[in-house]
């Protein structure tokens, strides 16, 4: 974390930002503890919130599903959050006057949690039958959905200026560009209350991977615990989706190589996610920042970039064992 | 302990399983035996609470099951069910598998009695030395008595203190050699003496009659006989139901399905 403060387009001393850390200004170097206090501290910030957060849903939807391959971005969860953020910044400029800022403050929010939310369900009920999970199913509704939002912003792209164009990508591509700490501050507690809130089921995940009904015959009211879990985990993401877009394939990757470090027991495993989740995705957008001069790519091409060819080893190993 | 009062399944438009009434008492083992697709799994799931009823009613210790399942904590402490196959996604060290079967009760135990516990159990299915190997590299038979381990542990305060424990078994000898079938029975005929309610769907009707105090026989989701095992399982409802000619032989104690005008077996 100290080293993302440290290197960006400006590299500023480890001392300076130790001390602007701490708010003591540096002689002849106030602009620079400003911009560590300002602008890198709560990007490195919601870099954390959003890295945890991403990885422990990939973690829990993983049990839920009881599949590896399981990951909010490819089941379409990340999907019907942006979904929902670009179905509120279209209508929601229409249909709500500019002055109302708190609605929209609102809306760029619960829109995608909402989003997250309605896809995971619809997701879940298409992939359920008879009490299994029909991982195809899962994953082709994932695509489905991930298509009808390339073509949702397709349109938006086409109706839109230049300006809101930048705008679209962010959402598709995902970026820490827009952390500052009026976002953080109300949106680091609820993030934080849902990982709280995920942590607490760590045992009954356990049992939920026996399957639906081994689960019930356990004493657990999976009917109950799941659609809390869902609604946790998607609201979670949405929201993640709201504050820096959609950036894929951490939930999947983190969780896979906490259980190859430390197994699949859920009390070792949701924490150890979260961990290794921020600590990824602080890594990945220090990357994008220095990789190159005076711009940065969006992170989430940069997680794709190492995700994607890590699921496809996952799809071949899962086939060599068994059959998908 | 269980009642089963008139119970009829439906999946779809198909009626699977029609006017079932039967009982079972503690301290008691009853098999429930037919040829494929006679319901006999599917009586289980309803039974279990896994199906619903389209019509009757399943009572458990004299209350509605569909009531009880509302807090499936509270069954789960004394009733266990073992599937015909059971999966588990990742990889989990055997002891770990055999550990859940103590979650309903983990709130008021320490983790070493738990521990113990969970080690017998698996002593008693002859796995004890798989303890640390991983659940996904054991064999299928492997498997199956790690489960009945799991369940074992499940109904642990049942078993030992003689209270109530009632305990579902789906098929339990299907993946097993000789052995470990023998042995499974077995485990189920002693969890019946020292007390448990014991619903076994069985295969074998030799097996059935050696172990079941009484026998349900299905055929096309009808039950065609209910009672106890000897007299249930004569050779002309055999031959009528399965729809081969068989007659029991007996040696040494012993009662021998064999093929009429044959001299096989019936394994």
């Amino acid at each position: 974390m100290l080293l993302s403060a440290a290197l960006g387009d400006k590299s500023i001393p480890a001392e300076t930002v130790v001390r602007a850390i701490f708010g003591i200004e540096t002689q002849g170097h106030a602009i620079d503890g400003i911009i560590v206090r300002d602008i890198r501290a709560p990007r490195i910030l919601t870099a954390v919130l959003v890295g945890a957060t991403l990885a422990i849903s990939g973690a829990v939807l993983q049990a839920i599903f009881r599949n590896a391959l399981a990951d909010p971005g490819l089941i379409g969860v990340s999907a019907g959050g942006a979904a929902g953020a670009i179905v509120f910044i279209v209508f929601g400029s229409w249909l709500i006057p500019v002055s109302w800022t708190l609605v929209h403050e609102l809306g760029i929010n619960l829109f995608p949690m909402a989003g997250g939310i309605g896809v995971t369900l619809f997701v879940y009920r298409l992939a359920l039958h008879e009490g299994r999970i029909h991982v195809t199913t899962m994953l082709l509704v994932g695509l489905a959905m991930n298509a009808l939002v390339g073509a949702l912003i397709g349109y938006a792209v086409f109706f839109s200026n230049d300006d809101q164009l930048r705008d679209y990508t962010f959402w598709s591509l995902g970026s820490l560009a827009r952390a500052n700490w009026n976002m953080l501050s109300w949106l680091a507690p609820i993030i934080i209350l849902i990982m709280g809130a995920l942590l607490s089921y760590r045992r009954q995940l356990n049992l939920l991977l026996l399957g639906e009904y081994e689960a019930v015959h356990l004493g657990l009211d999976v009917e109950k615990i799941r659609r809390r879990l869902i609604l946790l985990t998607a609201s979670g993401v949405g929201l993640t989706v709201a504050l820096c877009g959609m950036i894929g394939f951490v939930g999947l990757v983190t969780p896979h190589l906490c259980r190859l470090l430390l197994g699949p027991d859920h009390r070792w495993l949701l924490p150890a996610s979260a961990l290794m989740g921020a600590a990824i995705l602080v890594c990945a957008d220090l990357l994008a920042r220095i990789s190159i001069q005076y711009s940065e790519l969006p992170v989430g091409v940069l997680t794709a970039t190492v995700g994607a060819p890590f699921f496809l080893y996952l799809i071949v190993r899962a086939k060599r064992q068994t059959s998908i | 302990m269980l009642r089963s009062d008139n119970i009829t399944v439906k999946r779809g438009n198909r009626t699977v399983l029609r006017q079932l009434h039967f009982d079972l008492q503690r301290g008691e083992l009853i098999a429930v035996v037919g040829p494929n697709g006679s319901g006999k799994s599917t009586l289980l799931k309803a039974l279990t609470g896994e199906l619903s009823l389209a019509r009757g009613e399943v009572e458990l210790n004299g209350r509605s099951l569909a009531e009880q399942m509302q807090r499936p904590h509270a069954i789960a402490r004394w009733r266990a069910v073992l599937p015909q196959q059971s999966e588990l996604a990742f990889n989990f060290p055997v002891i770990d598998v055999v550990m859940m079967g103590r979650s309903p009760h983990l709130s008021q135990q320490q983790p070493a009695l738990d521990l113990e516990i969970c080690e017998a159990a698996l002593d008693q299915v002859d796995c004890l030395e798989l303890k640390d190997r991983f659940y996904q590299q054991l064999s299928g038979g492997e498997r199956q008595r790690v489960h009945l381990a799991r369940v074992l542990a499940q109904l642990h305060e049942g078993l030992e203190s003689k209270g109530p424990a009632l305990l579902f078994l789906d098929e339990p000898t299907a993946n097993l050699d000789l052995k470990h079938q023998i042995q499974i029975l077995q485990i189920a005929r002693q969890c019946a003496d020292r007390g448990a309610a014991v619903f076994l769907v069985l295969h074998d009707l030799q097996q059935a009659r050696a172990y079941a105090n009484r026998v349900l026989m299905l055929k096309a989701g009808r039950s065609v006989a209910f009672g106890q095992a000897a007299s249930v399982l004569s050779a002309k409802r055999i031959e009528r139901v399965f729809d081969i000619p068989v007659e029991w032989v007996h040696h040494q104690g012993a009662a021998l399905l064999k093929l009429k005008h044959s001299s096989a077996t019936i394994l």
